[in-house]
């Protein structure tokens, strides 16, 4: 009875309800798209640090990522790994590479990355990036794959040759011709300005370090699970297993710190839209003093009575939250299906290259969170208003009316 | 003209005044709903001020950093080494330096050369871009020098090179160590030079501690093609919101049309995006608040109308016009709005006096973050941003007014008849 008294008091007044509820449902639907929105800026932050960079986690020996030394290596014999997806062995080494000959000569450094091209497409997505020539064909053929800053800077194009200056792990100094084969661009100006991919085999013999590679790169189901999945794995004193939120803490901060940009959104979504609401019942339940008089005297007792008013806030809540669960998630499901370019250049921001786009995922999580508080946020907005009544003495409100 | 019955003795001033009594005496008649939806109104310019002053704040931190760190307001390149950044094209910067020195409006010139090549120890090499400047006259401006050398000295002597801290963990080398810098000179060939490490430097900025060396502008002549040579001219100005000013300044001073001066915004395309895109994205968050806080005040205006239909009616059986009673609901929106924006805007500047000195301080939860290849301190601060607060109220009056056309529309509707008869 009281949820269909309170259905039929909502209603009315149409008109007042409908326009409390397009605040409501307003502010849910902005909140809803906005924490979208957060997320598809943390995923492809995530994404360009370690779908086109490290991996999830990296096991390498200890002491390598303090110092990069290239004596510190594992054996090429994949680890023994439960839980990951892929992983694929890699060797770092720096080097001058020239182009051109005399006053056409450009010289850069890079960081060469021996990898193994089947292994590797296993971790990141670097193959997907190629936008001039092919991928590295093999693991032992002298060919190289540049980034896109490095070419243009080399002014190299695939079929030009490369001098190849490197130290090796023996102490010499290796200097090599190479082929450029490809041109790939991740996203991130300062990486691609050093970067360089090799076959793995062929960077082994130029440094000296056949058979051992510097690191394992891991790909997860989950970036978010690398911690736990590095807690869950064997500790062993030849081997150091670190996570991406250990390689990149600037990053892993910044996803720690979304947790208080979630609820400043909704500070700022919900802050006026319970003013709003607030006003819309108290006004409502003083202009029905007489009703609730008569509705006393009939019988109607205090708590049911506040609970008549607590429903009606709650049908409120429910409905606006359900409108601007409707309105966000469409939203979000759109932009993340279709993410939307803007005219920015790409920049880095905590050690990850941002697309300069409006990318959303909605994750069940925000949704169900941005509902139910709108939802528990009707029945308690209602609830002083309802106290109110709940006091009310039938013969004082007929009276008074 | 709009007005009562009085409007026909021609005191339209009169009449006006009678109508924004009414509408002040109508807000009054309902504090508890004129209080509620001020709150809502005056908390969301409160919130829009306080968040654009400390937006404004973090965005100026950000610009200032970035050009003290990179390419001053105004920056003097060899006309294509901004997308290049071919080592080869630099320009004589000796004279230069000081003829935009002279310029009136320019505070600091800093000639740097940037010279990409492989740092060596005996037991490792790493790629790495010596930085080559005047330690004498940037060491007091620079962010990345402001706390001193981490140990050691800055560099005094041809031969000194300030290692970043990661760098030299990388290659083993301590103050007093020496290494080898190998990069290609003018005629295409690798020149070598040895180098003594005077000192470490640690900014928090992976992309300066891992991968560059600071030396002598002259040390790096055998790369660049004379002792003064430089890959760019830093021009730091006193208005940086005078920027087009500065470079019309300094664009005077370049006698080589190969030369370009160009604002920080086209040198450091990421920052200044960056902070665009952040703009963008704050004002799509404030204008999400005024079209709640918008919805709100129609629906209070409209109960206020729906409840005063008898009123209205009285008012207009008594001669009062459409106009009169229009103008008597948009007024009760505006000054509701009116009230709200200045409540809010004193209660933003009050936070902006805490924000302002003590700053929001992040830090127990995020450390210095990069941003666009800034370092941004964890502590926000906010700036007054007088221009902002001015508009975000104005704003919200806006909306105030617009909000009650509805409502007031509805108000000239009723039939004086019908609701008396009511």
């Amino acid at each position: 009875m009281i949820l269909r008294l309170a259905h039929r008091n909502l209603w009315r007044n149409s008109r007042r309800t409908l326009l409390t509820l397009s605040a409501m449902g307003t502010a849910t639907g902005l909140l809803i798209f906005s924490l979208s929105y957060l997320n598809g800026l943390l995923t492809d932050m995530i994404e360009s640090a370690t779908a086109l960079g490290d991996g999830h986690a990296k096991i390498t020996a200890p002491g390598y990522l303090a110092s990069h030394r290239l004596a510190r290596t594992l054996p090429e014999t994949p680890p023994a790994l439960t839980g990951a997806r892929g992983w694929a062995g890699r060797v770092r080494g720096f080097a001058l590479l020239s182009a051109g000959r005399g006053a056409d000569a450009r010289t850069q450094p890079a960081e060469i990355l021996g990898i193994d091209p089947v292994e590797e497409s296993r971790v990141t997505r670097l193959h997907e990036r190629v936008i001039e020539g092919a991928y590295l064909p093999q693991t032992d053929s002298r060919d190289l794959v540049l980034g896109s800053g490095l070419a243009r800077r080399l002014r190299a194009r695939p079929g030009d040759e490369i001098v190849v200056m490197a130290q090796a792990a023996d102490g010499g100094t290796a200097a090599d011709l190479w082929r450029v084969v490809g041109v790939v661009d991740t996203g991130d100006s300062a990486r691609d300005s050093a970067l360089v991919l090799v076959g793995r085999r062929a960077l082994q013999e130029t440094l000296a370090l056949n058979g051992r590679v510097h690191e394992w790169a891991v790909r997860l189901d989950r970036p978010r699970d690398a911690p736990r999945w590095v807690a869950a794995q064997k500790t062993d004193a030849q081997r150091d297993i670190t996570p991406w939120t250990v390689l990149l803490p600037q990053l892993a901060d910044v996803l720690r710190f979304s947790a208080a940009a979630r609820i400043l959104y909704a500070v700022i979504f919900y802050f006026a839209v319970v003013l709003v609401a607030a006003n819309t019942l108290t006004t409502a339940v003083f202009e029905r003093t007489h009703e609730f008089g008569v509705l006393g005297a009939l019988g109607l007792g205090p708590g049911r009575r506040l609970a008549l008013v607590v429903t009606e806030g709650a049908l409120l809540g429910l409905w606006g939250a359900a409108w601007g669960g409707l309105l966000g998630g469409a939203a979000g499901w759109y932009f993340d299906a279709h993410p939307w370019p803007l005219n920015f250049a790409r920049f880095s921001w905590a050690g990850a290259s941002l697309e300069p786009r409006i990318r959303t995922v909605l994750a069940a999580g925000d949704f169900v969170w941005a509902v139910a508080l709108m939802a528990v946020l009707g029945a308690g907005i209602a609830a002083l208003p309802g106290w109110r009544v709940a006091r009310l003495r039938p013969v004082d409100a007929l009276r008074a009316s | 003209m709009a007005g009562g019955p009085s409007a026909s003795g021609g005191r339209p001033a009169r009449v006006v005044t009678l109508w924004f009594r009414l509408a002040f005496r109508n807000l009054v008649r309902h504090r508890r709903r004129t209080a509620l939806q001020a709150a809502a109104a005056g908390g969301a310019v409160f919130l829009a001020v306080a968040f654009n002053n400390i937006a404004a704040g973090v965005w100026g931190d950000m610009i200032d950093q970035g050009t003290r760190a990179g390419s001053g307001h105004v920056a003097i390149y060899r006309r294509g080494y901004r997308t290049e950044r071919d080592a080869s094209m630099t320009f004589a910067a000796g004279s230069l330096v000081e003829d935009v020195k002279r310029r009136p409006g320019v505070t600091g010139v800093w000639a740097r050369a940037y010279v990409p090549g492989l740092a060596r120890s005996a037991r490792e090499a790493r790629g790495a871009v010596a930085v080559g400047m005047d330690f004498s006259s940037e060491t007091s401006d620079h962010p990345f020098f402001r706390r001193g050398p981490s140990s050691g000295r800055w560099p005094g002597r041809p031969g000194d090179a300030l290692l970043g801290a990661g760098l030299a963990r990388e290659l083993g080398l301590a103050v007093g160590d020496k290494g080898v810098w190998m990069a290609q000179d003018p005629s295409g060939d690798i020149a070598s030079r040895r180098f003594v490490v005077s000192g470490l430097l640690a900014t928090g900025l992976r992309e300066v501690d891992d991968s560059t060396l600071f030396v002598l502008l002259g040390d790096l002549a055998d790369h660049t093609g004379g002792p003064a040579h430089a890959h760019e001219i830093a021009v730091r100005w006193r208005d940086a919101q005078d920027i087009d000013a500065a470079v019309a300044a300094v664009s005077a001073t370049l006698g080589d049309p190969a030369l370009e001066a160009v604002d920080w915004r086209r040198a450091m395309p990421g920052l200044a995006d960056l902070v665009r895109l952040d703009r963008a994205g704050h004002a799509v968050l404030m204008g999400s608040l005024f079209v709640i806080v918008g919805l709100g005040a129609i629906n209070t205006l409209l109960m206020s109308v729906l409840e005063r239909r008898r009123e209205f009616g009285l008012l207009r059986a008594l001669g009062a016009r459409r106009g009169g009673v229009l103008a008597m609901v948009v007024s009760e929106g505006t000054f509701l709005a009116l009230g709200s924006a200045a409540a809010g805007l004193g209660l933003a500047a009050l936070a902006g006096l805490y924000t302002g000195r003590r700053g929001i301080d992040l830090s127990r939860w995020v450390g210095s973050q990069e941003a666009g290849g800034v370092l941004m301190d964890p502590v926000y601060r906010s700036v007054w941003d007088g221009g902002g607060a001015v508009v975000l109220a104005a704003l919200m009056v806006l909306i105030g007014g617009l909000a009650a056309l509805y409502p007031a529309a509805r108000a000239v509707r009723t039939r004086p008849a019908e609701a008396l008869r009511r």
